[in-house]
């Protein structure tokens, strides 16, 4: 059997507020809904007067229900969800280092999955410059059907159409191969040859306008891809620095491991071998060993 | 005006001040009384029994912490998969005491959203695991610069962590040495021990040490700055203050922006990258 709640143990009109606040959240009711889910939990009637009141109280709280009439019958609906829930600094903390940590680790999919969790979680952070959600910015800005279709082309080794806004000329069409999709420095990429060049080219996913698969395989091309470059690093080099994502041991010998890349992109390889400096001591390709050296001879003219 | 019922409405004031999060139950009573609202014990444990009878879970052991909220929310498809990936994060990032920690804001969000994803379901991503033991570091050195002593390798070191690295082959921490006044980076798998040590002034660290840097062309709009680094935008270029990183560190990553780079001040620094160069010019040659 049900009892009447108390009213020297719990605030009942508080109560009723709640409860009609939770109702509404869920969806819009009519009054004799309200009163009836009241009157179920509470046992005993509610009055139109009290319900009358209660709304106004919940509207002069800061509630947004609107009053609708239909049938005859008075309809009330909330307009904004009710946000009771607050995540704390510490928590804020958590989801901001989870966030830090799977740009490095998550695949790039799941990135996008996860902007989507971040962005709605977002609201309820207590102090939201705790949470930089502008990491996930960048995705804003790519147009995911877009991502599909080179993924599409991809996988089945098929030539794209590309529109693509390139720094220096503009607007401008190609016929490409696509060959990856890349996350580097929280920025999504395409990396990608062209009919006429084995070099593999790099294009930011928000400068491609637009992509149309074609029908023209490409696993011939495909196969003539420089797969990889192969150099030696000193082995006391990654007793303290970290290997990166795209290399690989071949082999280890006491003073010197042999790298191969999984890197396909020059720019980016170059930029590692730079860093390694005099820690690599041998490279496999002398087309990049010359683009090195005529960096870093282009670099020393500042300081002539 | 129509009317309403002010007392009851003062049960959203309680709410306003569980949801600000007070660290004390001092500090909430005072938040309450700034509301007008009565602190005696048998009132705040009426608006508490209100609270908890509308299906509200509330901690009431060191302060009011809204655990469970009745005003849940529904994680559409991508969002719910969203969740499912930091959960998985969690699983294959997390331990120790950053482990528990997250485990209690799983609970939390639990709370807050209708779906249901089974914990047992979400994977531990192989590739991933063990891989960030000393996340601890990284709070402590995200809100304040704190000192740590650290043992690596049997030798003990006065360290400000700066940022923790995830690699595919070890996570790296990235941290000041006090002593030496230079930075250094550690694999975080051969750190035996760490003792916090306190919360130190900004200005411990060695601010006299710094390089200057211009950055141009398209890299101008592209640069992230780092920890610790100031950046002027000029129409043409950014100058770049960098105090904490170590000489050979920064170089190494300057040297990486070829002509887009140039140390402008100290001249002692320009002319060590100048030989560097020089040097690397002749060892490139030579391989």
């Amino acid at each position: 059997m049900k009892t009447t709640l108390n009213e020297d143990w719990i605030l009942i009109t508080g109560f009723r507020l709640l409860k009609i606040l939770e109702l509404l959240n869920k969806k819009d009711a009519k009054k004799s809904e309200i009163k009836e889910y009241l009157k179920n939990i509470l046992n005993k009637e509610v009055s139109d007067e009290t319900l009358k009141l209660d709304i106004n109280t919940l509207i002069n709280s800061g509630f947004e229900i609107k009053r609708k009439h239909i049938d005859k019958q008075t309809h009330y609906c909330l307009s904004n969800k009710v946000k009771m829930f607050k995540l704390t600094k510490e928590e804020t903390f958590i989801l901001d280092s989870i966030k830090n940590a799977s740009f490095d680790f998550l695949e790039w999919k799941k990135i996008l999955f996860l902007k989507e969790f971040y962005k709605r979680i977002f609201e309820f952070a207590q102090d939201k410059r705790d949470l930089f959600i502008g990491d996930f910015d960048f995705f804003d800005s790519v147009n995911m059907g877009l991502v599909d279709k080179i993924e599409e082309g991809i996988n089945k080794k098929l030539y794209c159409y590309i529109l693509y806004n390139s720094y220096n000329n503009g607007i401008k069409e190609a016929l490409v191969i696509p060959i990856q999709i890349i996350i580097r420095n929280h920025k999504l990429y395409m990396d990608y040859i062209k009919d006429d060049s084995k070099e593999v080219f790099t294009l930011r996913f928000d400068n491609i306008k637009s992509a149309k698969i074609t029908d023209i395989d490409a696993s011939l091309e495909i196969k003539k891809i420089k797969k990889s470059v192969k150099y030696n690093v000193k082995k006391s080099y990654f007793e303290n620095n970290p290997m990166e994502n795209s290399e690989k041991v071949l082999k280890k010998t006491a003073l010197v491991y042999e790298i191969e890349t999984l890197e396909k992109h020059d720019f980016f390889l170059v930029q590692r071998l730079l860093t390694l400096g005099k820690n690599c001591t041998k490279i496999s390709d002398s087309k990049i060993k010359n683009k090195i050296t005529d960096i870093l001879k282009e670099t020393l003219e500042a300081y002539k | 005006m129509s009317s309403v019922i002010s007392s009851g409405a003062k049960i959203f004031d309680v709410i306003e001040v569980l949801l600000s999060n007070p660290k004390t139950r001092e500090d909430a009573t005072m938040l309450l009384e700034k509301k007008g609202i009565k602190t005696d014990k048998n009132t705040i444990s009426k608006y508490i029994r209100t609270l908890r009878q509308s299906g509200f879970e509330i901690d009431t052991n060191e302060t009011f912490k809204i655990l469970k909220t009745p005003f849940k929310i529904t994680l559409n498809k991508n969002e719910e998969k969203g969740y499912y990936y930091l959960l998985e994060a969690i699983n294959s990032l997390f331990d120790g005491n950053m482990k528990q920690k997250s485990e209690l804001f799983e609970k939390r969000i639990e709370n807050l959203i209708t779906n249901k994803i089974k914990k047992e379901d979400v994977k531990i991503d192989p590739s991933i695991s063990d891989k960030t033991l000393y996340l601890l570091e990284e709070n402590l050195a995200k809100w304040d610069f704190v000192l740590l002593k650290i043992n690596f390798l049997g030798h003990y070191y006065k360290v400000i962590p700066l940022k923790l690295n995830y690699k595919t082959n070890g996570t790296f921490l990235s941290c000041y040495d006090i002593k030496e006044r230079k930075n250094k980076t550690l694999r975080v798998d051969l750190i035996k021990n760490v003792i916090f040590v306190k919360v130190i002034n900004e200005n411990l660290v060695n601010p006299y040490n710094k390089t200057v840097f211009k950055i141009t062309g398209r890299l101008k709009k592209n640069y992230i700055l780092k920890s610790g680094e100031v950046a002027k935008y000029l129409d043409d270029e950014v100058i770049i203050t960098n105090v904490y990183e170590e000489k050979d560190e920064l170089f190494d990553r300057l040297i990486r922006y070829g002509k887009y780079c140039e140390i402008i001040y100290p001249e002692s620094d320009r002319k060590k990258f100048k030989k560097k160069l020089e040097d690397l010019i002749k060892h490139y040659n030579s391989i």
